[in-house]
């Protein structure tokens, strides 16, 4: 049990910040259909706004620094939605995928315009450094705060799409957009608020990630394809589905990273390729809406 | 007056083409040299990747931001092949690359083609970045410091393809015949049933056909020509890193596509000239490639959706916009009458044929 505590709790935060990435993403899916590729790109943005913006080591200072690169991120990602996607609704979720991957592409270079290729660091704050005793074992305490980070996000989500107003806007747009227009609801306006949400979590998710990594140009792809593979395993548009997803895919890893050095990096892929064989639909996801035409 | 069969006109044209084709391949090398007989050889390639690559998004409809896997599944072929056994001539090398590739793409179309639209082009990115971890973790692949010294081309005995002139014909014979053998391919009863599958995969499956069965051959068909572009690439750069498998291609290689026109059959070769020579402009700037795709692309999806090629027959809409051509009534309402529009899907895919 010594041993396993630390291996499953750095798993479990290592997936949480994937987890926040992974849930806005498919909050987007459910409402907009679309699968936003940018999100690899507001990601990286939220690190870097961290990394460069944080002077002191103070928790207070390392907090306001993570929410105002959440604000950043969140302004461009409003930018993206009123700008291009909102003009791409219409065409259909292919179009609407590109759009997405060109803008992943472009404000990637954009971020590499700014603040050039060097790999920056950011430093923990004073007080969640070190590790702490648990149960006998000894845990980062910056893990368990990222994890404390993350259970507040699924419950403010869940309570934010099941027990208020805009809850039920999100839920009456994501099941279907006419209908909820022709009730007076006003399905732009919830689209770009649910955008806002998706790209302050991915900024905040970045942010909160900048400590633990070296902050430089492959972390848009190394998060954002992990992100998305969580979504396609949760079941595109759950959001339990993708927690579930992203504390299996990162409990998985970093077992693997401690008894199978060599297949690290890969746990996410084959998990994908097996779910995928025996539930196309996702773990959480419904069979509707997957298209399948047989032979 | 008798209508000539549609095959047969088919074969005429076809053979026409072979002429005009050889006349630009040998005339491009006498009008230029040097760095300019490079980029060009670099256009061929590309014309040859996004060819094959629209097989899969523009004929069939599959979305794969994948395709660089098979590139990158070419290039690494021929480097290993030609780093172990360097007598091998340069066309069997190719022929490897070729039937690796698409065996590897049929493989993973099987079982990743049990999901569809996002799901499957997200499986396709995967398949991607699988491959660039392998490169890092198979020893034999030598990680970052890849494969040097390729550019020359051993061609059967003691003859090595070395000279700017030579790499050219090389390349331009392969990307011909891989060009030729697409066209056949587009006129052919399967092309025909990947149109199909795009258009209405419901309507093809309820009409007979293997919808996919038909999708798997078309990413096999994809995955192959993209490699044999890979290991042209190879041969072309004289290195093989994992750069080759980089992100950014994947959406280059689509921009190439839609630059053209995805549903015109030399829409991506021209999308591919435009693309190529566009990006040796900006090689001398600060401006990063992934920065120049992203917003090119942007601008595509947002202003011209049906690419370079569908410009005409957007300008004779605007300047005509009410007549219906001579001898039709009008389009009913809801039908698009461009065939080159990405945006919508034609409703009834018998009205619209693919343009040449």
């Amino acid at each position: 049990m010594n041993d396993l505590l630390p291996i499953v709790v750095s798993g479990v935060a290592q997936g949480v910040p994937i987890f926040v990435v992974a849930s806005g993403l498919t909050l987007i899916y459910g409402v907009l259909h679309i699968l936003n590729f940018a999100h690899g790109a507001f990601f990286l943005i939220g690190a870097y706004v961290l990394a460069t913006q944080l002077t002191s080591t103070s928790l207070g200072s390392f907090v306001i620094t993570v929410l105002f690169a959440g604000l950043v991120v969140m302004l461009i990602g409003m930018a993206c939605e009123f700008f291009v996607f909102r003009r791409l609704y219409a065409a259909g979720s292919q179009v609407s995928f590109l759009g997405a991957f060109a803008l992943f592409l472009a404000l990637q270079g954009a971020a590499q315009l700014v603040w050039g290729d060097n790999p920056r660091t950011a430093q923990y704050p004073a007080d969640l450094s070190g590790a702490t005793e648990i149960l006998g074992a000894f845990v980062s305490v910056y893990d368990v705060a990222v994890m404390a980070v993350g259970a507040a996000v699924a419950v403010g989500l869940f309570l934010m799409l099941n027990k208020s107003s805009l809850g039920s806007r999100v839920r009456a747009v994501a099941q279907d957009r006419v209908m909820a227009t022709a009730l007076g609801i006003r399905a732009p306006r919830v689209s770009l608020i649910v955008f806002a949400i998706g790209s302050f979590l991915a900024g905040a998710a970045g942010a909160l990630t900048a400590p633990v990594t070296s902050v430089d140009m492959s972390l848009a792809a190394s998060y954002i394809v992990p992100a998305f593979v969580v979504v396609i395993v949760g079941g595109l548009g759950s959001i339990q589905g993708a927690l579930l997803a992203a504390l299996l895919l990162g409990v998985m890893e970093s077992v693997l990273f401690r008894y199978a050095t060599w297949m690290t990096g890969f746990s996410y892929y084959l998990l994908v390729a097996v779910i995928l064989m025996f539930r196309p639909q996702g773990l959480f996801g419904s069979f509707s809406r997957t298209t399948q035409i047989a032979r | 007056m008798t209508t000539p069969v549609a095959g047969a006109r088919a074969t005429l044209t076809s053979w026409h083409l072979i002429p005009l084709f050889v006349v630009v391949a040998l005339v491009i090398p006498q009008v230029t040299g040097g760095s300019y007989l490079f980029t060009w050889t670099a256009v061929a390639i590309w014309v040859l990747f996004a060819m094959g690559t629209n097989v899969v998004f523009g004929w069939t409809g599959l979305l794969s931001f994948g395709q660089v896997a098979f590139f990158g599944i070419g290039g690494y072929t021929v480097a290993v092949l030609h780093d172990r056994l360097p007598d091998l001539p340069g066309p069997v090398l190719l022929l490897a690359a070729l039937l690796l590739a698409s065996t590897v793409a049929a493989v993973f179309a099987v079982g990743a083609l049990r999901t569809s639209g996002p799901e499957f082009a997200v499986l396709t990115l995967v398949l991607a970045q699988v491959l660039w971890l392998l490169t890092y973790r198979v020893r034999a692949l030598r990680g970052d410091e890849g494969f040097t010294g390729l550019s020359g081309v051993p061609f059967g005995g003691d003859r090595v393809l070395r000279t700017d002139q030579e790499l050219w014909y090389y390349t331009i014979a392969v990307v011909g015949i891989g060009c030729f053998a697409l066209w056949r391919l587009h006129r052919s009863t399967l092309g025909a049933s990947m149109r199909a599958v795009r258009d209405d995969p419901w309507r093809a499956a309820a009409l007979g056909y293997k919808v996919r069965r038909t999708q798997i051959v078309a990413f096999s068909v994809g995955g192959g020509l993209s490699a044999v572009a890979g290991g042209l690439m190879v041969h072309h750069q004289g290195v093989a890193s994992p750069d080759l498998l980089g992100f950014a291609i994947s959406g280059e290689v689509l921009v190439a596509c839609l630059i053209g026109g995805l549903r015109i059959f030399w829409g991506p070769a021209m999308g591919a000239i435009v693309l190529v020579w566009s990006h040796d402009l900006f090689s001398g700037t600060e401006i990063d490639t992934g920065l120049f795709v992203g917003v090119l692309l942007l601008l595509i999806v947002l202003v011209l959706p049906t690419g370079l090629g569908g410009l005409p027959a957007a300008v004779r809409r605007r300047r005509r916009p009410a007549r219906p051509p001579k001898g039709l009534s009008a389009p009913p309402p809801g039908v698009p009458d461009d065939a080159g529009s990405l945006a919508r899907t034609p409703v009834n895919a018998l009205d619209v044929e693919d343009r040449r």
